[in-house]
Parts: structure tokens; C-alpha cells; sequence
């Protein structure tokens, strides 16, 4: 097996592996630390429904940022706006509703609002003090990634992007159509996923419990 | 000793507060990891430090909360570097990526500078948890503070002003105030006597009764300089025919441990907690105070002795509340002339959720009742939370960086009463009302309540 049959025919199945059992352990261990100090901050939203509208609103408006932060809001947005855009057009696309432009511009506001999320930490003073080098990188590797995903779905390679990934979803990858960019960015979306549990990115699970499990926790 | 351990340190710039004991500078690091180690083993934080120390995204969206940094701009006084103080450390001696990756993830040797840097930036912080409400990851840096304050305690980094009067405390006298027993005796007849002449009824303030249903405890302070509050809780109860009592020695509910120590916390909490059981109460009512609330609302089931974990905590506003929604208490409005305001305190509302029944016990004692803006969880902090109000050395900041957010928004209520149901809040307001010659006069909402109560003759 050639180094790039690995990457496109083993690889992503590798990342995605890690990827949940990194998610997994994450949740567990969190779920299994007590938390015996009841640090409530009021006000609780009232029941399930309450806290889920509450999640909800925040997941997708990023209201507390809307509100005292504007232009960062801008940037945090577009970034998590375009990442759950991408996915969710990917997965249309793949089921044969959508184009595969979508996608693309989801790539490209994902691209636009990371760089300038980057811009905003480095000239901003507060910003910049608050950072370091795990900052910056985390956002230069979403960067890469989306960048790498652009030149994987161009419309001259969209086609053989898509077949590819029929095939992964299927269980019978095959590598032959795939040029180097494309292989690229199969290898760094892996590496990114196998990454993500394991940074500061993983408050799609953290949040769960800084709510759930501490802010709200009643008596 | 050091040389530098023996000079004055009021003139110290990092620690403007005379501190007691403090450790030689060259013991400091191993002795803050060591802490630092004992608290992370403890069974009390784990979740919520863990999460709050791991997981900050460096958004600096608390800073846009912080009224400290919205005045003062500076750096020291955004939350998330001054728990990144912390967190750095956390990270590179406690976790495995701190330990592999060092200051690529933000992990860092501790230095006594950097203890320097926490002594300073940890007291100028009011713990009000403003800048946690609209954390997009729920962060909430006061934990942050209250632990920081914790490892510098075992360094003897603590204001000689709270160390004094938890010796009292914990000592023979039993109250920050150094009252003696007779003195606090005597205080409860001038109040029955206050009482009897106001109302010509006579209003017993019950001591040391056992079985009562309510066991009754106040900061020292009340009891001295609140005598108006004190009187109106006692109407309260007279109205409502509730069964309750003070108790003639652990009767003082401040607990400073709760701003610097886990082991005075506990000790205070306990000790006030030990006559509620030994009389058989049923339930602890704190009186109006925000921090003694709080500091047994969230710490009772993890510092209080199994044999007192059945004891209700209840603060005042919430039986008062329920006398008035049972209708046990009848208000005259009009007894109260003038527009209020109310001032939630932070260790009331943030830290109990108590949003709504001061409000409505308000709206029934007084005529005209306008809000502050922000209010409830966004309200601005008087400016002297996290035990910063008993600092004298720190007046010129409370009443400018700490309290200038809360002058402004008491003055843009064109309100002449502020009520604030916190005996440290009331004292900071007091210091502000002078300071920025806001021409009103702060008061407790029992004050208020004492007032427009129409008692029966008979009850």
C-alpha cells in the first residue's frame, strides 16, 4: 500500500475512529467527575424545555457574544455558522439534493471568518494577551483545512471529491481518481478530527457540562 | 524572616493591605503548588474547576461584562488573564499537555512574580459572577478568584481586616464584632424596648428558644448599626406568628471564609450551624446579607457536619415572601413616600436567585418603585463584593474602578431610596452615596417592610 492508497483508503477511517472514542472519553470522564460544590448562577432557565430553548438560541446566534462583542461576534459566527453549514451541505450533496457550491461557499466563509478572527488576536491588545500559541494555531489549521477543502471541490474536482467520499461512506474507498490537493485535504481534515477532542475545541462537549452539569444545577 | 518580610507591607504596591504571617518569598512556589495540590485532590471543586480551568476559549467576552475593567481599562483587570494567572500553572504542573507542550499550550513554570501578579490582580476582583452570566462557554471566573485568594492564603496573603475579625469569630466571643455576650444581650433589650415604643405592642425577639422553627442569624453588623432592619424582621415575625429565635452566642452569620478560606468557611459555617441543631430548629433564616446567604446556601453540603445536613437554609426575603404570599403580612404603601430603587446583591441574586420576591415585598411596602438599569443578573456590583467593602485600604478604589459603574446607575434612577438587602452592599452604597453625592439614602428592605407593616394590637 502506497503512502497516498493509505491516506485516501485507511486514514479517514482512522480519524473518524479516534475522533469518537476521543469525543467518548472526553464526555465520560466529565460525566463521572462529581461536581459535590453546587456553583450555581442564577437565574436557571425553568425545565428541559427552558434550558434546551436557552442552548438552542445560543448554538445558533451566539447571542452572548452578539451582545457585548460585535466584531468578534462577526468572525465567531460566520466560523461555526460556516463549519456546521459545510457539514450539513456535504451531507446533502452526497445524498444527491444539493450541488456541491454550497458547500464551497460554506469553505470560503469558513476561510474569510477564521482569518479574521486571526486578525482580530493579533491586533487586538487584550486579545493578543489573552493568547498563545494554541490559539493561533488552532485557528491556522482550521484555516488550512478550509483552505485545503476548497481545492478539493472546485468544480473541476467536485465530481471525483464526491465519488471518493460515496465510496469511504460505503466501505469501498478508492484512491484512484484523487489528485494531491485532494489527498491533502483528506489528510488534514483527518488530522484535524483526531486534534479536536483533545483541544480547546472540544466545548462542543464542554458546554454540556458548564451549563448543564454546574451552571444550572439545582439544589 | 527576610528582609522582605519585615517591612510594612501597606507600602507595598502588589498587596496595599498589612498582611500577617507571611511566608519567606523563597517558600512561596513550593508552597502554593502544594495548596494548589490539596485542593485539586479535595472532593469539593472537581467539575467546575476543572472545566473553568480547561476549557476558557480567550474570547475576553467577560471583560465587556466586568464594570472593574469598563472603568479602570486595564489589562490587570480583565477576568480572563487574571485567571489565566492560575490556569498557566494548573496546566503545566497538572495536566499532561502542560507538561508535554509547556507554554505552547499556555502552561508555565510558577515564579514568585507571578505570585506577585496574583496578590495583586486576585484582590482586585469583587467575585460578582457579572462577567459568567453571558460566557458563551460558561465560565465563571469568581470560582477562579476564590481559589487564587485560597493558595494565597496559605501564604499569609490576606487583608489583616479579615483575619482580625474571623479571630473573634472563631474565638470565645463568637462575632467579627468582638461584642461580649452581655453587651449582645443588652443590644436585644434596647431593641424589645424600641419596639414596645414604636408599636406599643410588646415584640419579643425570642433567644435561645428551643424547637423554635426558625433559628434566626444576622451579620454582627445588624444587630450594632441596622437597627431599623433588625426591627423589621422582628415585626415580620410578630405578624406572621412565627415560631423563632436568635441565639445569644453563635448568632453572627459573616463568613469571610468565604473570600479567602475553605478552612474559616468552614469553621464559621459549622459553628453557626451547631445551636440550629442543638435547639432543634428546623430552619436557619440569614438575615439580609448577601455573602453569609451564599456561603451556606452552596457550601453547607460540602463543608457542614453530616448531623446538621438536614437543616433547611432559608434567607429572609424568601419567608418573608411567603408570609406575604400566605397573607400573613398586611403592608401600607404609603407609609413609604419617596422613590425606590432596589439594588440586587450580587450573593442574593447571581449567586441565590433571589430576583423576584425582594421585588415584590418592595412594590407592597413602598408607593413608587423604579428599576436600575441593568438589573437582576446584569446588575452592576457595588463595588465592594468579595470582601473588598472591609478593606479600608482600598476605599479610593472601591469608590472609583470598583463603584463608579453603580453610582452612575443609581443616579440615572433619579431614585432617593436604594434599597439593598446586603449589609456589606449597604455599607459600600453608604461610602459611594457620600463619595459621588448621589443624594440618596440606602436602607434594607426589612427597614422598609418594619415600616408599612400594620400590626394588630392583638397579634
Amino acid at each position: 500500500m502506497t503512502g497516498s492508497q493509505f491516506i485516501a483508503n485507511v486514514f479517514p477511517y482512522i480519524a473518524v475512529g479516534l475522533f469518537l472514542a476521543g469525543t467518548g472519553w472526553r464526555f465520560a470522564h466529565w460525566l463521572r467527575m462529581p461536581a459535590h460544590l453546587k456553583w450555581t448562577l442564577h437565574p436557571v432557565p425553568e425545565g428541559l424545555a427552558g434550558q434546551l430553548r436557552y442552548m438552542l438560541k445560543e448554538i445558533f446566534t451566539f447571542e452572548t457574544i452578539y451582545r457585548f462583542n460585535r466584531p468578534l461576534w462577526i468572525g465567531t459566527f460566520g466560523m461555526h455558522m460556516a463549519m456546521l453549514g459545510a457539514v450539513l451541505f456535504l451531507i446533502l450533496n452526497l445524498i444527491g439534493w444539493t450541488k456541491g457550491f454550497p458547500v464551497r461557499y460554506c469553505l470560503w466563509l469558513l476561510a474569510i471568518s477564521v482569518i479574521y478572527i486571526l486578525w482580530l488576536r493579533i491586533q487586538d491588545g487584550n486579545l493578543r494577551v489573552l493568547s498563545s500559541f494554541e490559539e493561533y494555531f488552532n485557528l491556522a489549521f482550521l484555516a488550512a483545512v478550509a483552505t485545503a477543502g476548497l481545492r478539493a471541490s472546485t468544480p473541476h474536482a467536485s465530481s471525483s471529491s464526491r465519488s471518493y467520499l460515496l465510496g469511504l461512506l460505503t466501505f469501498q474507498p478508492d484512491a484512484t481518481p484523487l489528485a494531491w490537493d485532494q489527498l491533502l485535504a483528506v489528510f488534514l481534515g483527518g488530522l484535524f478530527l483526531i486534534y479536536l477532542p483533545w483541544s480547546k475545541m472540544v466545548h462542543y462537549v464542554s458546554k454540556y457540562f458548564t451549563y448543564h452539569h454546574i451552571n444550572w444545577q439545582k439544589e | 524572616m527576610t528582609e522582605r518580610n519585615q517591612q510594612n507591607l501597606e507600602t507595598d504596591p502588589k498587596f496595599p493591605f498589612r498582611s500577617e504571617k507571611l511566608l519567606p518569598r523563597e517558600e512561596r512556589v513550593a508552597r502554593f503548588l502544594e495548596t494548589l495540590r490539596e485542593i485539586l485532590g479535595a472532593k469539593i471543586y472537581d467539575l467546575p474547576l476543572e472545566m473553568y480551568l480547561g476549557t476558557c476559549a480567550k474570547c475576553n467576552n467577560c471583560a465587556e461584562q466586568c464594570q472593574i475593567y469598563q472603568t479602570s481599562g486595564d489589562q490587570r483587570d480583565l477576568p480572563a488573564w487574571r485567571s489565566d494567572l492560575l490556569r498557566k500553572v494548573y496546566k503545566k504542573y497538572f495536566t499532561r499537555s502542560g507538561k508535554l507542550f509547556g507554554r505552547l499550550v499556555g502552561a508555565k513554570a510558577l515564579t514568585e512574580e507571578d505570585i506577585d501578579d496574583m496578590v495583586d490582580a486576585f484582590y482586585r476582583c469583587t467575585m460578582c459572577r457579572r462577567c459568567g452570566v453571558n460566557c458563551p462557554l460558561a465560565v465563571d471566573n469568581a470560582l477562579i478568584t476564590r481559589i487564587g485568594r485560597v493558595l494565597l492564603e496559605s501564604l499569609g496573603f490576606v487583608p489583616t481586616n479579615m483575619t482580625v475579625s474571623t479571630r473573634a469569630q472563631l474565638g470565645d466571643v463568637g462575632n467579627t464584632s468582638a461584642i461580649p455576650k452581655p453587651a449582645f444581650i443588652d443590644t436585644l433589650d434596647f431593641l424589645e424596648e424600641e419596639l414596645k415604643d414604636e408599636t406599643g405592642i410588646d415584640i419579643p425577639i425570642p433567644r435561645d428558644v428551643e424547637g423554635a422553627e426558625y433559628f434566626f442569624a444576622a451579620p454582627v453588623s445588624d444587630f450594632i448599626m441596622e437597627a431599623d432592619t433588625l426591627l423589621g424582621i422582628a415585626k415580620t415575625f410578630h405578624a406572621a406568628g412565627a415560631s423563632w429565635t436568635v441565639s445569644t452566642e453563635n448568632y453572627d452569620a459573616i463568613n469571610y471564609g468565604l473570600f479567602y478560606s475553605d478552612e474559616v468557611l468552614e469553621k464559621v459555617l459549622n459553628r453557626l450551624l451547631e445551636p440550629v441543631h442543638r435547639l432543634k430548629c428546623k430552619t436557619l433564616v440569614i438575615g439580609e446579607c448577601g455573602h453569609a446567604t451564599k456561603s451556606g446556601f452552596l457550601f453547607q453540603k460540602v463543608f457542614g457536619r453530616p448531623e446538621y445536613q438536614g437543616i433547611q437554609l432559608k434567607n429572609i426575603i424568601e419567608v418573608s415572601h411567603r408570609f406575604l404570599k400566605e397573607g400573613k403580612l398586611k403592608l401600607d404603601p404609603s407609609k413609604n413616600q419617596g422613590i425606590y430603587t432596589y439594588h440586587d446583591p450580587c450573593n442574593l441574586g447571581r449567586g441565590s436567585g433571589l430576583y423576584e420576591q425582594p421585588r415584590e415585598l418592595l412594590r407592597a411596602a413602598v408607593t413608587q418603585f423604579v428599576e436600575m438599569t441593568p438589573n437582576r443578573q446584569m446588575n452592576y456590583c457595588c463595588g465592594g463584593g468579595g470582601g473588598l467593602v472591609v478593606v479600608e485600604e482600598l476605599h479610593d478604589w472601591r469608590m472609583s474602578a470598583g463603584g463608579i459603574k453603580k453610582a452612575d446607575q443609581i443616579r440615572l434612577t433619579g431614585a432617593n431610596v436604594v434599597c439593598a438587602p446586603c449589609a456589606n452592599c449597604k455599607k459600600q452604597l453608604r461610602e459611594l452615596a457620600q463619595a459621588h453625592r448621589l443624594g440618596v439614602e440606602i436602607v434594607g428592605l426589612h427597614d422598609l417592610i418594619g415600616k408599612a407593616l400594620v400590626l394588630k394590637k392583638s397579634s
